[in-house]
């Protein structure tokens, strides 16, 4: 069934590739209140992966999901839903059909994430929900003001409703002050999690701060901020989780800051090529991790995966999107990402430097983490069987994870390359191997995720909802942390601190010696 | 959210006598939870819960009632300040992703099987049926003959 799927995508992208914009007025009110569609190769391209990926799930999910006891719970109509919605807002020229598309977009995702009974499923939902809600009051508010102006125009809107606009795809999107409903999602099926928390969700954001990339001028600094602490918090919070869906959440996070802060600085295009690879390699990385929880009686906890021949294909499959995730050379993801990074070289804040770059490292450090653990399978759990050979509905998204960088990098846009200085280039490179030297210490309980207290700010919900009241009064609330994961001792900070300094000795000052003499 | 078993609730929420032998059986199966979420390799597992073992064999004999109960407290207490933000659960367990994972199904739904398909259970169909009529008739002994269902919710089941 999904096939038809793989079939509208090419039709989508030869529209794309023939480099049309069609502005289509659907509905007129008073020559004040219109409903427009633009048809543009952004829209596309989009709609063009977008299907791919929506071919991809519904595969899986027929694994996923064959399993339920209940066949016609009407899972696959939510989905359809959700798709349709995500190709109104991508396809939407107007304010009008914008919020329709961003609205039934937050509920539909809500109906998804809280698609099993269980309490972390509701929680989840009303987290998602509720963030997601925040945007639309504002989004609301700027329609009441602005509904007379094409998204697109370069009409400056003043500084107020930039900014308004600026703070709705910060709720989308998952940024910073609103980025805890991301991991809290993620209680939500997995083909759920490959197609709405990998690509268009969270990427509606983003998608239409590159629709107003014209207009966006002057929150420059705000932009990249919040996208760099979004960028950091993500990738640190990846590096301390057991859970194969949050680390593989904390990942989308930490790409969308990216995203964010690409938007700040750089042309429009690199974020939406960036968009595009990144929504490949993760629906790839979220559909195989998929297959391992599947076949490990739905365990998400990688201390926990069991061994079976046939899930050797879906390591192989995660070790390909997680290359391409940390920008291995000449993978998709390198060609995407190496832009944006060498653009960030020139950057004179030393702190956005130093955060920006151990983003990076740290990237590497959880893709390692992730794939080290999922290879040295020691533990002798049941493990059920799936055919190998019903393998080929990845077969799109695993090509395109590799090939797809460099199919678009000569095509899109004002895509230039940046001759600096030779040691700068192979600057990225020192941290990738960083990333991957660094993950062979020994550390004892080095790194907690508690996604820096974001929980707190996530409203206020807890992680374990239910109506008993009892249960609910005498649990223990595991959002918030402290920062180390044993007991703050004194041995403790002495054994952290000891090699954490030993490794930045050996490591950077090498780098800087090498750097200043040469 | 129920836990694993770990140390004694509030006296307001007991509802079982448990006795010495079955406390420290608890605590041991939450102590090796606890080990196997920080020992990730299988050796490295096996090591540190031979350990854990011996420090309990170590204990086995005690005769003293008191000086027992006393070194269950303090093994509680240790419990409770070593366990880590990431336990260790399974899927289906309290406290695992996929607890609480219910899916309920009204009774009525059998009705609604096609003939062909319940003709393939046509003992089980014939039972039910029979007793689908007792259970009318109950009811209506019950409540009169005259009485009507109001429509109340009774339950996910239906």
């Amino acid at each position: 069934m999904g096939n038809i799927f793989f079939f509208f995508s090419l039709f989508f992208f030869y529209l794309g590739f023939s480099n049309i914009s069609v502005n289509f007025k659907v509905f007129e009110f008073n020559s004040i209140f219109s409903f427009v569609f633009f048809f543009d190769w952004i829209s596309f391209v989009f709609l063009g992966v977008l299907m791919v990926i929506l071919g991809s799930v519904v595969y899986f999910s027929c694994y996923y999901m064959g399993e339920e006891l209940i066949r016609g719970r009407g899972f696959i109509f939510v989905v359809f839903s959700f798709v349709v919605a995500m190709g109104f807002l991508i396809i939407s020229g107007d304010w009008i059909s914008l919020i329709i598309g961003w609205d039934w977009l937050g509920i539909t995702s809500f109906f998804l994430v809280c698609y099993y009974n269980s309490d972390s499923s509701w929680s989840g939902g009303l987290k998602t929900y509720f963030t997601n809600r925040l945007g639309d009051g504002i989004f609301l508010f700027l329609l009441s003001n602005l509904f007379i102006y094409f998204i697109f125009s370069n009409f400056y809107l003043g500084t107020f409703y930039l900014f308004l606009i600026i703070l709705l795809s910060q709720t989308k999107s998952a940024q910073l002050p609103f980025s805890s409903w991301l991991p809290a999602a993620m209680a939500a099926p997995t083909p759920v999690s490959a197609l709405v928390h990998s690509s268009t969700l969270v990427t509606a954001g983003v998608y239409i701060l590159i629709r107003s990339g014209s207009i966006l001028g002057g929150f420059n600094w705000y932009l990249g901020g919040v996208g760099l602490l979004t960028l950091f918090v993500g990738s640190f919070s990846a590096c301390g989780s057991f859970d194969l869906k949050k680390i593989v959440a904390f990942s989308t996070l930490s790409h969308l800051g990216f995203m964010v802060m690409s938007l700040s600085s750089v042309c429009v295009d690199y974020s939406f090529f960036h968009l595009i690879v990144h929504a490949c390699f993760k629906a790839l990385l979220f559909i195989s991790v998929g297959m391992l929880i599947l076949t490990n009686n739905h365990s998400q906890d990688f201390r926990q995966v069991g061994f079976s021949f046939n899930n050797l294909f879906f390591i192989w499959v995660s070790l390909v999107s997680l290359t391409s995730l940390c920008g291995f050379p000449f993978f998709s993801g390198f060609f995407s990402k190496d832009f944006t990074l060498e653009m960030f070289f020139w950057s004179f804040n030393p702190l956005f430097y130093f955060l920006f770059f151990f983003s990076i490292f740290f990237s590497v450090f959880y893709s390692v983490r992730l794939i080290n653990a999922i290879v040295s399978i020691q533990w002798s759990n049941l493990v059920k069987e799936y055919s190998i050979f019903n393998i080929f509905y990845m077969i799109f998204l695993l090509l395109s994870s590799v090939v797809i960088g460099v199919v678009f990098s000569g095509w899109v846009n004002n895509l230039q390359l940046i001759s600096g200085n030779f040691l700068f280039k192979f600057l990225v490179y020192f941290f990738l191997l960083g990333g991957v030297l660094f993950f062979y210490q020994h550390f004892n309980g080095l790194i907690s995720s508690s996604i820096f207290f974001l929980d707190s700010l996530g409203g206020g919900i807890p992680n374990n909802l239910t109506n008993n009241f009892w249960l609910f009064y005498n649990n223990v609330d595991q959002g918030v942390l402290p920062f180390f994961s044993e007991r703050l001792s004194a041995e403790n900070f002495m054994s952290f601190s000891k090699v954490i300094q030993v490794n930045l000795f050996l490591y950077f000052w090498g780098f800087f010696i090498i750097f200043y003499f040469f | 959210m129920p836990t694993l078993p770990g140390p004694p609730l509030p006296a307001y929420l007991r509802t079982s006598y448990l006795s010495h032998a079955q406390k420290v059986c608890r605590l041991y199966k939450a102590a090796l939870y606890e080990v196997r979420a920080k020992h990730h390799e299988r050796l490295d597992y096996r090591y540190h819960a031979v350990l854990l073992r011996q420090r309990f064999d170590e204990n086995r004999e005690v005769e003293d009632p008191i000086k027992a109960k006393a070194l269950l407290e303090s093994a509680y207490s240790e419990l409770q300040a070593k366990k880590s933000y990431f336990p260790f659960r399974w899927p289906n367990d309290p406290g695992g992703v996929a607890f609480g994972r219910w899916q309920y199904y009204p009774d009525a739904l059998l009705d609604l099987w096609h003939p062909l398909e319940k003709a393939q259970y046509p003992d089980y169909f014939a039972r039910r049926e029979q007793r689908k009529k007792e259970y009318i008739e109950r009811w209506h002994q019950k409540y009169g003959q005259d009485a009507r269902d109001t429509g109340e919710w009774t339950g996910p089941m239906g």
